[in-house]
């Protein structure tokens, strides 16, 4: 599966709109190239594209941790 | 495209006598047939497939897997070894990969040195690019081409030997199954995303704990409850961990009670015939020696005292007997007046009187003169000399013998009638006794073919059967122990769960800093992505999952279509530790069971059949299908059936079989072979079609197979 498939998928979850109250319109404008308003979509995205293009988890971490604390 | 081997080629290699271009094998898309008798060289086939991609050959004399390097001098055609000093044995795949093309040869030279072989393997592969063939020379380029040929993964699924196909479509393995739909689904990334996660959480999690010691280092109350906190998050972990232990243990024994269930109806059936037998047996033994004594007891019937059946027919001689004995006495009677003329009475008249009269020469009884020596004379003397009164004893001796006869004969006047009828219900007895035994026979050999159609055999014991039973209870009790577990550690994690929160809730009340509550969040936001992940990858393997099962039952009603005997319904289920057991269902959804070996085959066909052709989103199976004696406990209809369904599912494959082979036809084909070569010179089925054959007699030592293309 290529990173944006795995990213279709994952925004089929039930989570998005039960626990982050996203509405499913919103998630159906959802696209993995552009920035998203929602923090958890971005940091799923962050996870997907970290793992394709090789980054530690570390490096991973780092840069959710910058996300969520910038905000 | 995938990729299609173009041609397999041996040198010297077990039977495969001689140089590569005499014993080459050119193949197509389609199904590609090679029928051979036994020992001609299917498996020796297979075996040159199995060394270049997996470096191992099956070895029949130790029924297992070896590595090839320790089986090279099996490996070797014995009439090279038996005429050369030195020779090469090989085997070339030829095959394109995306329009690539490839050749792999596997070489082991052999050189004699004294009595003993030196052997050297070499490994060549060649690309041909633009028309030019060009050596690859790096180990790993080497490794990656032939990996081209089949990939490792779903190798289990393209290589097929008939009869490990139980083992091979091993579903209720984790691993087993996980490899397959990684590859099927591309889902590896995903599941690596998932470890990704996994991990963040933990990290995010150990942050904000970190942050909370850090802000309440002067908060006993606080530390206290961060320490519980640890320690509990401790014990689910472990916990968690020893669940998994459990859920891995619970369904090897459910895996396990599964084998033996089947098993167990065949060693309950072969208990059950096995009692039978054994019964029939003895009910047999004491027929036959009845039998045996009611024949044994013909002689004493023929001489038996009161009714012996000697005298059958003999009525009318008792009768006859009688009269000719009254006959026989007055013939006596009469016999005696003739034979003695003297009239006069016994005893008179006396020896003086009759002396007197031949002195005087005169008889006193007719008072006629009677000279000396004249005839008158000697009847006188001849009176006087007559026999005396011994001989009066003997004078009713045949009339006393026949009277004996007559008493003792006149006995069996009654009882002779009766003999027909006596000898007749003896008869009957015995044909009954034949009979019984005769019907017992049958229901011997019933029982007999019985207990071989559950997989007994001459030497199968009942130790082994009660072994499965002691096993199945084992794995029964296993199941329910491990169930316990699980529940109890549950129970645990829920409660500790349970006062996790409480704490949670408690220092929150004590620490309500706003910075220490952003890594809450931020550590709750990481465990819910870890959830998102993880269930995104749990719904799409349900859907390969439920496209399996679909595409399996779709496969499975093809494969056994026209049969009679219905096969039930494919039905996959999820265990708790993700593992999928495969079952068949009937049509009230129960389970179904008894099916013969032909359909528990053909379960596994459609299985392999519905991964294979299985295409979730890019990806799908796209490498040769090769598979040795896959018909072996197929009827006719089953392989029709597979040559209908093959050429849709599998791109090509490569058939080793003998189920289309018959040495007494000319050209070494039965009736189902000759179909199915009609059907592919018509175009019916796509593909090639070879015969091995052996032109000269000889033991394996010098073997040569030989081959005949009738479809190219």
């Amino acid at each position: 599966m290529t990173s944006e498939e795995i990213f279709n998928e994952v925004l089929k979850s039930p989570e998005l709109q039960e626990i982050f109250q996203i509405p499913k319109e919103d998630l159906e404008q959802e696209n993995f190239f552009t920035k998203s308003e929602y923090r958890i979509i971005e940091i799923i995205k962050t996870i997907i594209s970290g793992q394709e293009n090789y980054k530690s988890k570390e490096q991973i971490f780092q840069n959710i941790q910058k996300l969520i604390m910038q905000l | 495209m995938g990729t299609i081997i173009k041609s397999i080629s041996f040198q010297n290699f077990y039977n495969y006598y001689g140089s590569f271009d005499e014993n080459t094998y050119y193949f197509k898309e389609g199904i590609n047939i090679i029928n051979a008798d036994n020992n001609m060289g299917k498996s020796k086939f297979y075996n040159g497939i199995l060394w270049i991609l997996k470096d191992k050959v099956y070895d029949s004399d130790l029924k297992r897997m070896v590595s090839a390097s320790s089986s090279f001098q099996k490996m070797a055609s014995g009439k090279a070894i038996n005429e050369k000093n030195n020779f090469d044995m090989g085997v070339n795949i030829s095959f394109i990969e995306n329009d690539n093309k490839y050749s792999v040869t596997k070489i082991v030279q052999f050189n004699k040195e004294g009595k003993s072989w030196k052997t050297n393997e070499k490994l060549e592969i060649m690309q041909t690019i633009e028309n030019r063939d060009i050596p690859v020379l790096d180990v790993a380029d080497k490794e990656k081409i032939i990996k081209k040929i089949i990939s490792p993964e779903l190798i289990n699924y393209a290589l097929l030997q008939g009869e490990s196909i139980e083992e091979l479509v091993d579903l209720s393995s984790h691993k087993g199954l996980s490899s397959t739909i990684e590859v099927l689904a591309g889902i590896k990334n995903l599941i690596e995303i998932c470890e990704i996660s996994k991990d963040l959480s933990r990290k995010a999690k150990k942050l904000s704990n970190d942050k909370e010691r850090e802000f309440n280092a002067t908060n006993n109350k606080v530390n206290e409850l961060i320490q519980e906190r640890e320690l509990l998050e401790d014990r689910i972990e472990n916990t968690l961990a020893q669940i998994e232990t459990y859920k891995t243990e619970l369904s090897e024994a459910k895996k396990k009670k599964e084998t033996l269930e089947a098993i167990l109806l065949n060693a309950k059936n072969r208990e059950k015939f096995r009692e039978i037998r054994r019964t029939l047996e003895n009910e047999i033994n004491q027929l036959k020696e009845k039998k045996n004594n009611m024949e044994k007891n013909i002689t004493f019937m023929l001489f038996s005292e009161n009714c012996p059946w000697i005298l059958m027919g003999l009525e009318d001689q008792i009768t006859l007997f009688d009269k000719r004995r009254q006959e026989l006495t007055a013939d006596i009677a009469t016999q005696k007046a003739i034979d003695n003329p003297i009239k006069l009475p016994e005893g008179s008249p006396d020896i003086p009187s009759l002396q007197r009269m031949l002195q005087t020469e005169k008889c006193e009884v007719c008072g006629r003169p009677a000279p000396k020596d004249s005839e008158f004379w000697k009847h006188i003397k001849m009176v006087m000399e007559r026999p005396t009164s011994e001989k009066k004893l003997n004078k009713n001796d045949f009339n006393s013998f026949y009277s004996s006869i007559q008493t003792t004969v006149g006995a069996f006047s009654l009882s002779i009638p009766k003999i027909a009828q006596s000898i007749k219900e003896y008869r009957e007895e015995i044909d009954k006794l034949e009979d019984l035994i005769l019907q017992k026979e049958e229901e011997k050999e019933n029982a007999k073919l019985e207990f071989l159609n559950a997989g007994g055999s001459e030497t199968n014991s009942d130790i082994t059967d009660k072994r499965y039973i002691s096993d199945y209870t084992l794995a029964e009790k296993t199941i329910e122990k491990k169930d316990k577990d699980i529940r109890k550690a549950e129970k645990l994690i829920k409660n500790w769960s349970a006062r996790l929160r409480q704490i949670e809730e408690e220092i929150k009340n004590i620490s309500t800093n706003s910075e220490i509550e952003r890594y809450r969040q931020f550590k709750k936001t990481m465990l819910n992505v870890e959830h998102i992940f993880h269930n995104t990858k749990e719904r799409i393997f349900d859907e390969i999952l439920k496209s399996l099962e679909e595409n399996a039952n779709i496969k499975y009603a093809e494969l056994t279509q026209g049969n009679l005997s219905l096969g039930g319904k494919l039905n996959f289920s999820k265990q708790a530790d993700g593992t999928v057991q495969v079952s068949i269902k009937n049509v009230n959804d129960g389970e179904l069971t008894g099916l013969g070996t032909g359909f528990q085959r053909m379960k596994q066909l459609s299985i392999i059949m519905a991964i294979i052709s299985s295409k979730i989103g890019n990806q799908r199976f796209d490498y040769p299908f090769i598979s040795d004696a896959p018909f072996s406990e197929f009827g006719d209809n089953f392989i029709n059936n597979f040559f209908k369904v093959a050429p849709n599912v599998f791109t090509q494959s490569i058939i080793l079989i003998k189920e289309l082979y018959d040495s007494t036809s000319e050209n070494y084909l039965n009736d189902l072979g000759n179909k199915i070569l009609k059907r592919m010179e018509n175009g019916e089925i796509p593909g090639t079609f070879y015969v091995n054959y052996i032109e000269e007699q000889a033991d394996t030592t010098n073997l040569v197979t030989k081959n005949k293309c009738y479809k190219e």
